[in-house]
């Protein structure tokens, strides 16, 4: 999957053709704000491109391509804070529309951030073998946002997958597999668009895996899926926000979660010279 | 003989004008029909089922007749147009080629929900749709109740027009 073209595919032609004529097919992010320039992400830094600033029906025409011209339609998406597009997720801001407490929508659109997801193959092999080495183990992958969890967790699966182990990936917000956007190995089966409550009970009782797998485990909700999930003897394969294991064990969600011992391994990922590290650490 | 086949020439001219009028005015009430129906529908599946535009227009495409149906399925067709123009510009340029015979005062209500479907939460958007629908009706009914005078005005003036012409020419 080419994000970076899908991306462009989503903006209004003259912002198209700047973004293609900076070259910058690395971006992990492109950032629209109303009243300024269009900028990139660029190994977790933002640059400006320069050109004329945004205005909020720029804004407009890149949701109305995302959504088809039916914001009422991604409603629910919106309310989490963003909407998909052909595994894209694009970040929103703005003036809300509440009714009765509950988030509507949004009346106006003030920034959004088109996160460009990326396959990076090759990027387990420093950690695969101590990884898999007396069998699969429960891991959580942790790192501050924009370090690339989903990236390395895909291929992660992807690995595992292609070793023969039945892979169930849980894909709530469709950025795992893009709807077919992205290689997930050989033995995944992708439960996609659907809650971690729903869908873990759905892949244990319908597609018998060996391991699950799951982005972004944030909610104390989530502790209840991790615990059925390790009932049924099955391995897990999360990732979560987090800056390292210090700063997961002082949260409280993720200190009983240790403390269970719901997870074998902590991953981490940390920017070191403009380089990605990946760190594995065992934490019982 | 020449004379009588001018005569007979500018009467069925005459008659022709007049009843082209009454035929114009005719479709500007069966467009406005068609319309006031393809918005009735919008409202019914936008309000129970929310359906995403693209795949509503397509459905209303092939359950409205007329020039209404014309015009859904001619805005789904050019859906992919997104990205490149805007909703609404689409909606103005179908409606334009599809709802041509409409007053231009009908068009322009029907053109303002282009700016508005799809893009607001779906209150708003429904509330839209009621306000659009209950100003049309209350046109087509005037134009309803206009029309068997508008009729007999127009074919008269064409047919005294014609028998002017006779008159002087002959």
């Amino acid at each position: 999957m080419d994000s970076f073209m899908t991306a462009c595919e989503l903006l209004p032609p003259g912002l198209r053709q700047r973004i293609r004529e900076s070259g910058c097919t690395g971006a992990e992010e492109i950032r629209l704000r109303c009243g300024q320039a269009v900028s990139l992400v660029l190994e977790g830094r933002e640059r400006e491109l320069g050109g004329d600033k945004l205005s909020s029906r720029e804004l407009m025409q890149v949701l109305e391509k995302a959504t088809g011209a039916s914001l009422h339609s991604a409603a629910p998406a919106m309310t989490k804070g963003y909407i998909s597009y052909k595994g894209l997720r694009i970040g929103l801001c703005g003036s809300a529309a509440i009714s009765g407490g509950q988030l509507l929508g949004f009346r106006d659109f003030s920034s959004l951030a088109i996160r460009l997801p990326r396959e990076c193959r090759g990027i387990c092999s420093g950690f695969i073998d101590e990884l898999t080495e007396g069998g699969l183990e429960n891991t959580l992958i942790v790192s501050p946002p924009g370090l690339g969890k989903t990236t390395l967790l895909r291929e992660l699966i992807r690995v595992i997958s292609d070793r023969g182990v039945r892979v169930a990936v849980l894909d709530e917000r469709g950025e795992l597999y893009a709807d077919g956007g992205f290689d997930l190995g050989r033995c995944s089966d992708v439960l996609s668009g659907i809650s971690k409550e729903l869908g873990a009970g759905m892949l244990l009782r319908g597609m018998n895996p060996q391991v699950i797998a799951m982005d972004e485990i944030s909610r104390k909700e989530d502790q209840g899926v991790i615990q059925q999930i390790m009932g049924c003897g099955v391995t897990l394969f999360a990732s979560a926000h987090g800056r390292d294991r210090q700063d997961m064990q002082r949260r409280p969600v993720y200190r009983e979660l240790f403390e269970s011992g719901a997870f074998k391994y902590i991953l981490t990922i940390r920017m070191e010279h403009s380089r990605r590290r990946y760190v594995l650490e065992t934490i019982q | 003989m020449i004379r009588l086949l001018g005569a007979i020439m500018i009467a069925g001219a005459s008659l022709a004008i007049g009843l082209g009028y009454v035929a114009g005015e005719a479709q500007k009430l069966k467009e406005l029909r068609s319309l006031i129906q393809l918005l009735k529908e919008i409202r019914g599946e936008l309000g129970t089922r929310s359906t995403p535009l693209p795949q509503l227009m397509e459905l209303m495409g092939r359950r409205c007749s007329g020039s209404g149906g014309r015009f859904a399925m001619a805005l789904y067709e050019r859906m992919d147009e997104l990205g490149e123009k805007e909703f609404s510009q689409l909606w103005r340029e179908c409606s334009q080629q599809h709802l041509a015979s409409l007053e231009a005062e009908d068009r322009d209500l029907a053109l303002s929900l282009g700016l508005c479907l799809g893009r607001y939460e779906l209150d708003r958007q429904l509330s839209e749709l009621d306000i659009c629908i209950e100003l049309l009706e209350n046109r087509l009914a005037g134009y309803s109740s206009r029309l068997p005078e508008k009729r007999r005005v127009g074919l008269g003036l064409a047919c005294s027009l014609g028998a002017l012409l006779l008159i002087v020419l002959i």
